[in-house]
């Protein structure tokens, strides 16, 4: 049993490609794959970063609901504005929620009757 | 071994001694064939990564989605809390004619709705526009009433009322209204499938009762059993009213607390009370029985209630609402609604515009120059459980003190009273609208 | 295996002899070293690629559960907000509390509609009276006389906290499944919702008329 593996040139160069691949071909074969993958992984990666980016948001959007709701429970804070209509009606309260996420800043605008 | 093996990886081979009959065309299959073997591997990860590139991106597109529900839900809200906020300033039975002075009907599809939950989910919310009418309401500019409202974070909220279902749609008697907000959270990225951007909507509906029942028709009423009056000269003033300046409400007592009042005023004194084509005093118990909103003094639950949320609604601003739960004594201005148990005194100066009610448990006295412009509401309460109304009333009115009955004054005290809210639901598509 | 017949070897068709051969030249097949150096190049390209394979596979597995996880989790809000913000609807008007912890689930009661689409005073419609649970990795609700339907899964599990009458704080804990020997680290997840309940808001008059 031999092997054939590799196989430099063996006196007539038609011979060459006939026993198994070439190293050249591997290389390629491998160079391709290489490329093929990254390719994929770039691809995957960045669509990670960006449903990443869409979860922070998401979970930004949760931070500003359950402020939103503690703050509807929990009467005015000193940074609400109190949008009282013309000193006429029971006040009227009204706060911006900020939240930053991925550098983006995501606002809410909540307004309340109190209590 | 005669057979030729393919290792499985990437241009490795291994044969047994070579061939002799594998010519050219042998040659010719083999060249490039490294290439197979990472084929089937690049294909299998590319449909994986193909798989979860497509779950990403579906999920891309719902996160933002699920901000964008949740915001709708929370400016529907905002509708309706500014709904409470102006429902007290508003007339019901010209709001719900609207402008033109006649309601359209009950025909119209989603008659109850600012405007149809298809085009608010289609349609910009910045272009929308509304005619205010039936029971979208509409003011002067200078108190910023309106159906739509734009907030931050590309957030608008329509609002709309209309009557409760158990009366007519465009005559109100109890006070109770429906509003319904539709809260709509402007999308940012076109749907995918519609390849248009859809908005995120949400409508609520509260039913809501605008609080009428100390709107007095008279410049002091007076809810007892008896009464102990104590008028010093004959320079004070108590003027105004609907058809009498004191409104005597004793249910099922009998004539006392008139008796009681007739027989504390001298001729003179009793020419200080009343006004032009207004009687001194009138017996109003069986008007009262019966009015949607007065019937509701009867109620000793009413009071009862009244009673304990006192202390969360009354807040240092004035105009506001005050409550004293000790009484005390006001020798400054004050403008809204004052509640107080116990003893309270106005004297020196005192200027108060709007509704006094007193809860009973002590004396009412004005002197000197005090002033009250409004109405002043007395209620006797003896601490017992036998009614809601019962014991006797104490009234001081001493030195130039004036009660002059003001509607305008009165309407203004009535604004700041909050809503009651009967009801508060979610509306789903699905729900018969 | 099947080795096809081949045509008898013909012009250009040199015998080829191992390196005992007699006769054979050294140039022949491939040499020791050849033969460790092609060894090792394909053990190091095998080991690589393998390797990168097995990562790749976890990762996109871990991020696959994850998705999953999420892909539940993010519906919990909105069904929740849209499920609990009605509770206690026209509660004033019966006996019933409109919201119970029981320990093992949540009762929720709120009148919401009738034949005319307004609220009717029995709680026979969907959704007018239903218990949420958790049974197993499902989070179940169970409407009126029906029994319960799963309405999130992958949820493993949650609480109840009531700090005022006017506001519900509920935690889900989302789980993703995990590999066999895989590492927990970042599977599981936690949700913190709290709700502004309206219709247990203070009023300053009483509700009935």
């Amino acid at each position: 049993m031999s092997f054939s593996v590799l196989t430099r040139p063996a006196g007539n160069p038609g011979t060459r490609r006939r026993a198994g691949f070439s190293l050249l071909e591997v290389l390629i074969a491998a160079s391709l794959f290489t490329v093929a993958a990254g390719v994929l992984l770039h691809e995957l990666a960045f669509s990670y970063r960006h449903y990443s980016l869409a979860r922070d948001d998401w979970k930004a959007a949760l931070e500003l609901w359950n402020r939103a709701g503690r703050w509807r429970a929990g009467g005015t804070t000193s940074t609400s504005e109190n949008a009282q209509i013309r000193g006429r009606t029971a006040p009227l309260h009204r706060i911006r929620f900020e939240t930053a996420s991925a550098g983006r800043t995501l606002t809410w605008e909540v307004w309340h009757v109190h209590p | 071994m005669r057979a030729s093996h393919t290792a499985g990886t990437a241009g490795l081979r291994f044969t047994d001694p070579i061939r002799r009959q594998i010519g050219a065309r042998r040659k010719e299959l083999e060249s490039g064939f490294s290439l197979i073997t990472v084929l089937p591997w690049i294909v299998l990860l590319g449909l994986v990564a193909l798989l979860l590139h497509l779950r990403l991106l579906g999920h891309l597109e719902s996160l933002p989605a699920s901000e964008r529900q949740l915001y709708s839900l929370v400016v529907a809200h905002n509708g309706i809390e500014y709904a409470r906020s102006v429902l007290p300033l508003l007339e019901l039975n010209s709001l719900l004619k609207g402008q033109d002075g006649r309601h359209a009907g009950t025909n119209v599809p989603e008659w109850r709705n600012p405007l149809p939950w298809s085009r608010a989910r289609t349609t910009d919310p910045a272009r929308i526009r509304l005619t205010p009418d039936d029971g979208l309401p509409w003011g002067p500019p200078e108190i910023e009433l309106g159906a739509h409202h734009r907030l931050a974070g590309n957030g608008h909220f329509f609002i709309r009322f209309s009557n409760n279902p158990e009366e007519p749609p465009d005559e109100d008697r109890d006070g109770i209204v429906v509003v319904r907000s539709l809260g709509v959270a402007a999308g940012r990225l076109p749907n995918l499938s519609l390849g248009r951007v859809v908005h995120s909507t949400s409508l609520v509906e509260a039913r809501l009762r605008q609080e009428r029942v100390f709107q007095s028709p008279s410049a002091v009423t007076l809810l007892g059993e008896s009464g102990r009056f104590q008028w010093e000269g004959e320079d004070f003033e108590i003027r105004g009213g609907v058809r009498a300046a004191i409104s005597l409400v004793a249910p099922g007592v009998g004539p006392q607390l008139e008796g009681d009042l007739a027989g504390s005023l001298s001729e003179a004194q009793r020419s200080r009370i009343g006004g032009r084509q207004i009687r001194a005093w009138a017996d109003e118990t069986a008007v009262f029985s019966v009015h949607p909103h007065w019937k509701r003094l009867f109620s000793t639950r009413f009071w009862e209630h009244f009673e304990q949320h006192l202390p969360e609604f009354s807040e240092p601003a004035i105009p506001g609402l005050r409550f004293l739960p000790a009484g005390g004594e006001l020798q400054g201005r004050f403008h809204g609604v004052l509640v107080a148990q116990g003893s309270l005194r106005l004297t020196g100066t005192a200027r108060v515009r709007g509704l006094v009610v007193h809860l009973g448990g002590g004396i009412v006295a004005l002197e000197d120059e005090a002033q009250l412009t409004g109405a002043l509401w007395m209620r006797a309460s003896n601490g017992s459980a036998t009614g809601a109304v019962s014991g006797r009333i104490r009234l001081r009115i001493a030195g130039n003190a004036r009660i002059i009955f003001d509607s305008r004054a009165m309407s203004e005290a009535l604004w700041l009273l909050p809503p009651t809210q009967l009801g508060w639901r979610i509306l789903f598509p699905e729900m018969a609208l | 295996m099947f080795i096809p017949e081949l045509p008898p070897c013909t012009a250009g068709c040199e015998p080829s002899s191992s390196p005992s051969a007699p006769g054979g030249s050294a140039s022949i097949g491939a040499s020791l070293v050849e033969l460790l150096v092609a060894l090792g190049l394909s053990i190091l390209l095998s080991t690589a690629l393998l390797s990168w394979v097995w990562s790749y596979q976890q990762w996109s597995g871990r991020l696959s559960r994850a998705l999953e996880r999420d892909e539940n989790l993010r519906l919990a809000p909105v069904l929740l907000a849209g499920y609990l913000s009605g509770a206690g609807n026209q509660r004033w008007r019966h006996g019933w509390p409109g919201l119970e912890w029981t320990g093992a689930g949540l009762h929720v009661q709120a009148d919401i509609e009738g034949p005319n689409g307004f609220p009717d005073g029995k709680l026979e419609g969907r959704f007018e009276r239903f218990w949420l649970r958790q049974q197993g990795h499902q989070f179940r609700l169970r409407s009126g006389r029906g029994g319960y339907q799963p309405l999130l899964t992958r949820v493993s599990g949650w609480a109840i906290d009531r700090p005022t009458s006017q506001l519900l704080k509920v935690s889900v804990q989302g789980r993703a499944l995990a590999a066999p020997g895989q590492s927990r680290v970042g599977l599981d997840e936690s949700l913190q919702l709290e709700f502004f309940l309206p219709n247990f808001r203070s009023s300053l008059f009483p509700e009935e008329p």
